[in-house]
């Protein structure tokens, strides 16, 4: 889950940047890490909804394969401290 | 500057009640040392100034230190209200470390604007942002487009107006070190330089007398509107190709002055930046090519 109010995001067709207001940092997120992020941002909580959103960047992938990309973006964004894992 | 003769320059500048104008900002210079006087009266020598202001932005010195060293080693010392920032340089780099130090004075304190460490001109009305790492023939490219109709508005630092998104002129002499010193000398004859210094840090440097336009104008304000990344490629066709805006975002963060002291405007001021810009890549090897290039930029033209 995402902190509401907590980053600012400037996107662009190449990536976006992300500001976390709280600790005064900013982050570069490539397209597809940054999809997720607003999927989250949005409010997007379901697995299978940000597979989806995934989806697009990896054409060729099959549903395994962006299941797994999308747990390496997920522990990125947590490690970056964009993310925390909704714990209810 | 024109109406002050070198002497009398010299008498204010011991006295400590030379003050210096360039761009918004009033420098109040004090030095005893006679090569320091000159460089600033062949390099400025268009800039306005006054003498014993009641306000300055800056108060320098630059001066003999007051150690032991000095017995055995000639060397020069720069001091903002009273301090030195760095360590003394060998004496000969007086009248350099002079310049080097207002950069640094500005860098480091003039958090009105978003500052970047990048070259800037104008022409028509807009902006083109120079960053780039040194090696790169960002200040030869910025000096031989100054001198071809482009308006100077800084070689070193580029400084973003947070609200208005606008860009503010120094209008500073130019710093060129080594090779492009005689390539740049070649390429104008005409042009006018401060005292070549060798044997520092940088190899031989020198600086160029800002073209007496551009400092006439260096009240102007001027919008921005393309970042190009130079690179000098020898024997290499002119090669201008887009730039990720990300990727460009990420560049100004890390190489800005004050990105962090500004914080979330520091953010919003990259981010409108890199909106408000065509972003490119330019790799070169000849000036005449580079400035076809730019005139086709400034033209509009450009992908």
């Amino acid at each position: 889950m995402i902190e509401a109010g907590r980053f600012l995001v400037k996107q662009w067709l190449d990536g976006s940047a992300i500001f976390d207001r709280q600790l005064g940092d900013t982050h570069a997120l490539d397209p597809a890490a940054s999809a997720v992020f607003l999927a989250l941002e949005k409010g997007a909580g379901e697995r299978s909804a940000l597979i989806a959103t995934l989806s697009p960047f990896y054409p060729e992938a099959t549903q395994q394969d962006l299941a797994s990309r999308l747990d390496d973006l997920l522990e990125q964004l947590t490690t970056l401290g964009l993310v925390t894992a909704d714990t209810n | 500057m024109g109406d002050l003769s070198l002497a009398e320059l010299q008498t204010l500048l011991r006295d400590g009640s030379f003050a210096l104008q360039t761009g918004t900002l009033l420098s109040r210079i004090s030095t005893q040392f006679a090569d320091v006087a000159r460089s600033l009266h062949v390099l400025y020598a268009h800039h306005p100034y006054q003498i014993a202001p009641d306000f300055a932005d800056f108060h320098v010195e630059v001066r003999q230190p007051r150690n032991i060293r000095r017995w055995f080693r000639r060397q020069a010392e720069f001091l903002i209200d009273g301090d030195p920032p760095f360590e003394p340089l060998p004496r000969n780099q007086a009248p350099a470390f002079l310049e080097w130090g207002l950069n640094w004075s500005i860098a480091a304190s003039c958090h009105q604007w978003f500052t970047i460490h990048a070259a800037s001109l104008e022409r028509n009305g807009f902006v083109v942002i120079l960053p780039a790492p040194p090696g790169s023939g960002k200040s030869t490219l910025c000096t031989a487009l100054a001198l071809r109709g482009w308006r100077l508005l800084s070689d070193e630092l580029t400084l973003i107006n947070p609200q208005s998104m606008t860009a503010s002129a120094l209008a500073r002499p130019i710093n060129l070190k080594n090779a492009s010193i005689d390539l740049i000398r070649e390429f104008e004859p005409a042009s006018v330089w401060g005292p070549e210094t060798y044997d520092t840090a940088k190899g031989r440097v020198t600086h160029l007398r800002p073209p007496i336009d551009s400092v006439e104008r260096m009240l102007e304000t001027a919008q921005p509107r393309w970042i190009v990344f130079p690179r000098y490629s020898p024997g290499s066709d002119p090669l201008l190709t887009p730039r990720a805006k990300a990727q460009t975002f990420i560049h100004f963060a890390e190489n800005a002055f004050n990105y962090s002291t500004l914080g979330e405007t520091g953010f919003d001021v990259v981010g409108s930046l890199v909106d408000q810009c065509d972003c490119y890549d330019f790799t070169y090897s000849r000036l005449d090519d580079a400035l076809e290039v730019f005139d086709w930029i400034s033209s509009g033209a450009a992908p």
